[in-house]
């Protein structure tokens, strides 16, 4: 049985392979109304979790969810995303959802031949077509299929069927969604990178803004909303129907955890190198401490010779004593085996002071991130923002496989959303698990004032410290650098005694940087 | 006539040739395993030269390059390394993921690739002219550089470049059949394979397997080997690390292979 973590990686693996690169990307999708279907610009597909249940129990889980991702990587769906499928009435939008699953049936197992008994056996009412009016649906492995003769064939199966017939087994999924069938103008405008409600003219004074909670303290951004593409972006959340991986949350009030409370996305974002800093003298100084890399002498064989032991050597030997030839030096890996996660906070609240906070994160993060790469050391960049329980957003700015280092500060990450910060340090936890090391850090930085709808003080602050425990449990090694002044300073509650540590002013840095290394290296 | 084979998918190899003629150092870039060192061996046979192959990383230092003293008795002797032979032979010197080095010992290449053609050996101060038929031959993959390594423009720019890519799935099973007798049907299911993975690893989670790692696989099934055992022991798993990715990489060949029926 897999963990929801463990599908939503085996599912991102999947999606791209199966349908030659047309499905960029594969997620879990969970709540009521979770199904296996395909965005209507057929760049994404999404995975219930948990997967449906089916009768034969020899299809373990990752068959199941490789069967599906199978139908959904078929050409069919690119077909069908074209069509107004809205128009249909129910009966004949199951005969379709029929005839294109065995359209896609006959796909599949032309191009995924190890499927062929699995899919048999999860689809028993199917037959494999491979012939639509009398036309092949593939001519050489290629699908030459149209819209015309899937919809022909739905419309003689609804006329021909009863209803009981028009059952859609659930492995098949739904059908492309239409969405956008009828376009907006708020689509149109949303497409030109517009919001409806912009306004053109100008406000020359600072005016009272409606702003997320968790505050900006009225400072205005300067960014340009992305174009939005409502065809390539997930589905709405709902509490029955949420992209992401469910993770729990623990109620303080209640002593118990909300299973599957909260969904979190995570994205990989499209970074610009940076152009390589030199680190800062007293970072590099406290990560030399343990160095990666170590000058070995008196070897048998090296990359130079050690110009000291050769004297010594040639010394004994000619005051008669017995040499053993170990005159050579080399550069070599030292021991620290560690695997480093940093968390960034790229909430709303960030953005306060006008950046302040936020440049001060980043210059932070830039400083632990370089020195990282320059020690050569296993790590990753996260920076999470949240939109509700229903979509926490995990964006990986450099993951742990990734050969090129990357500078937060060059990501062009801009404050957005809120701060549900349990969720996205439970995901990072578990990504940090699947890293082979001996040691696995994981560096949270943020304002530390845990936010969202639901989300308040004492409720927030017991989640987070319940999932930095767990964390801790794992054998993740945790330490929060809180991020300039606050009011209300709640990093003890949230992050327990010697776990944090609030920097004010890049002048800071070093001070904090060496506490943290002495923490981190006397755990 | 040359013992290797070498599909071209562009025309690298007259680009290759004519760097040769105009005594100017190459630079291949490319995904891993994509053919960049096969280019090389095969150019080396064509153009009828020696040739001294380095495969860097981040401990190569410049003694590893040009030479070191080694200890004889109570004496030290120069020896020297690759580079310094092929550059006093007349040989191809290729150094495989050059942007592995460390820096400094990229610097002394410098005046290999500018008109001086000579080495400059500090520790026994030696110039070396390159004799007649030397050429420095370069490769790194642009996917898998760090930041920090960085290859300086001003270097780059010493060098006649090359881009290869991975050959088509239909010209990939051409060289796999063509290189180890396979079937066509079956050396375009294994390309299939190598593009399904391949695809897979575009989020970075796995390494793509090279055209290389088909060959083996192929040469296993020749000798007697079951194809699907032969594909897992030779392209998936090189791939594993231990972790739950590989239960999706044993899901993906077991959904592209046809079932073994008992």
């Amino acid at each position: 049985m897999l963990t929801a973590i463990e599908l939503a990686r085996v599912v991102e693996l999947l999606a791209p392979a199966l349908s030659q690169g047309r499905r960029r990307k594969g997620q879990l999708v969970t709540g009521r109304s979770r199904a296996f279907f395909t965005s209507k610009g057929c760049t994404r597909v999404y995975v219930p979790f948990p997967l449906p249940a089916v009768g034969d129990a020899s299809v373990s889980a990752a068959r199941l969810a490789t069967c599906g991702l199978a139908l959904q990587a078929c050409p069919t769906k690119e077909v069908l995303a074209e069509l107004p499928l809205a128009d249909l009435r129910p009966a004949e939008l199951a005969a379709l959802s029929q005839v294109e699953g065995e359209v896609a049936m006959a796909w599949a197992i032309e191009n995924f031949p190890g499927l062929e008994r699995d899919l048999r056996a999860l689809l028993p009412m199917l037959r494999p077509m491979h012939a639509l009016a009398g036309h092949p649906v593939m001519i050489q492995g290629r699908f030459v299929a149209d819209a015309s003769m899937l919809i022909e064939a739905a419309l003689e199966r609804a006329r021909t069927r009863s209803r009981a017939e028009l059952i859609v087994p659930e492995l098949l999924g739904l059908l492309p969604l239409d969405e956008s069938a009828r376009r907006s103008a708020r689509s149109y405008f949303r497409a030109l990178g517009r919001m409806p409600y912009s306004l053109r003219k100008s406000q020359p004074k600072q005016a009272a803004l409606s702003i997320p909670v968790g505050g900006t303290d009225g400072a205005r951004s300067r960014n340009v909303p992305p174009r939005d593409r409502p065809d390539e972006s997930d589905p709405e959340a709902t509490s029955d129907r949420r992209v992401g991986i469910p993770y729990d949350e623990w109620n303080r009030f209640t002593r118990r955890y909300r299973r599957g409370h909260v969904s979190v996305v995570e994205r990989h974002v499209a970074t610009v190198q940076g152009k390589p800093l030199r680190p800062a003298a007293e970072l590099l100084r406290w990560f030399r401490q343990s160095p990666s890399r170590v000058w070995r002498s008196r070897l048998e064989d090296g990359t130079d010779l050690d110009v000291e032991a050769f004297v010594d050597e040639a010394s004994a030997q000619a005051a008669g004593n017995p040499v053993r030839g170990n005159v050579y030096r080399s550069l070599d890996h030292g021991d620290r085996d560690v695997a480093t996660a940093i968390l960034l906070d790229g909430s709303a609240s960030l953005g306060a002071d006008g950046g302040l906070h936020l440049r001060l994160e980043l210059a932070c993060a830039d400083a632990l991130a370089t020195a990282l790469a320059h020690t050569g050391e296993s790590h990753a960049v996260f920076a999470f923002t949240g939109h509700g329980r229903h979509r926490v957003e995990v964006n990986v700015l450099k993951d742990f496989r990734a050969p090129r280092a990357v500078l937060p500060g060059h990501t062009g990450l801009t404050p957005a959303g809120y701060t549900r910060l349990g969720a996205p340090i439970r995901h990072v936890t578990q990504r940090l698990l699947e890293v082979p090391a001996e040691r696995r850090i994981l560096l949270s930085i943020g304002d530390g004032l845990p936010s969202d709808e639901g989300y308040e003080a004492e409720y927030a602050w017991a989640d987070v410290l319940r999932a930095v425990e767990e964390a801790e449990e794992s054998g993740v090694m945790f330490y929060h650098i809180g991020i300039g002044r606050v009011r209300v300073d709640p990093l003890k509650e949230c992050f327990g005694l010697h776990r944090s540590q609030r920097v004010v002013s890049v002048r800071d840095l070093p001070r904090v940087m060496a506490q943290v290394h002495e923490r981190l290296c006397a755990a | 006539m040359t013992s290797s084979f070498y599909k071209a998918s562009r025309n690298e190899k007259e680009i290759f040739a004519a760097a040769f003629a105009a005594r100017s150092p190459l630079m291949l870039t490319g995904p891993t395993g994509c053919g960049k060192t096969r280019l090389v061996e095969h150019m080396a046979e064509v153009l009828e030269r020696p040739l001294f192959t380095v495969s860097c990383h981040d401990d190569l230092t410049s003694s590893d390059l040009v030479g070191r003293f080694l200890v004889h008795g109570g004496d030290v002797e120069w020896i020297d390394g690759p580079l310094t032979r092929a550059v006093r032979g007349g040989a191809l010197c290729y150094l495989d993921e050059v942007i592995e080095a460390r820096r400094d010992t990229l610097a002394i290449l410098h005046s290999l690739t500018d008109h001086r053609r000579s080495l400059y050996l500090d520790r026994i101060n030696e110039r070396v002219t390159a004799a007649e038929g030397f050429m420095l031959v370069c490769s790194y993959n642009p996917a898998s550089r760090s930041a920090l390594k960085e290859m300086k423009p001003a270097f780059r720019q010493r060098f006649v470049a090359v881009d290869l890519a991975y050959l088509s799935q239909a010209d990939e099973a051409s060289v796999v059949a063509t290189e180890t007798g396979v079937s066509p049907e079956l050396a375009q299911r294994m390309a299939h394979v190598a593009t399904a993975l391949r695809e897979a690893a575009r989020e970075g989670t796995i390494d793509p397997p090279s055209t290389r790692t088909l060959v083996t696989a192929a040469r296993l099934i020749v000798e007697g080997l079951e194809p699907r055992a032969a594909i897992h022991a030779a392209i998936l798993e090189p791939l594993l690390s231990g972790n739950v990715v590989d239960t999706g990489l044993r899901e993906l060949i077991a959904a592209l292979l046809p079932e073994v029926r008992s």
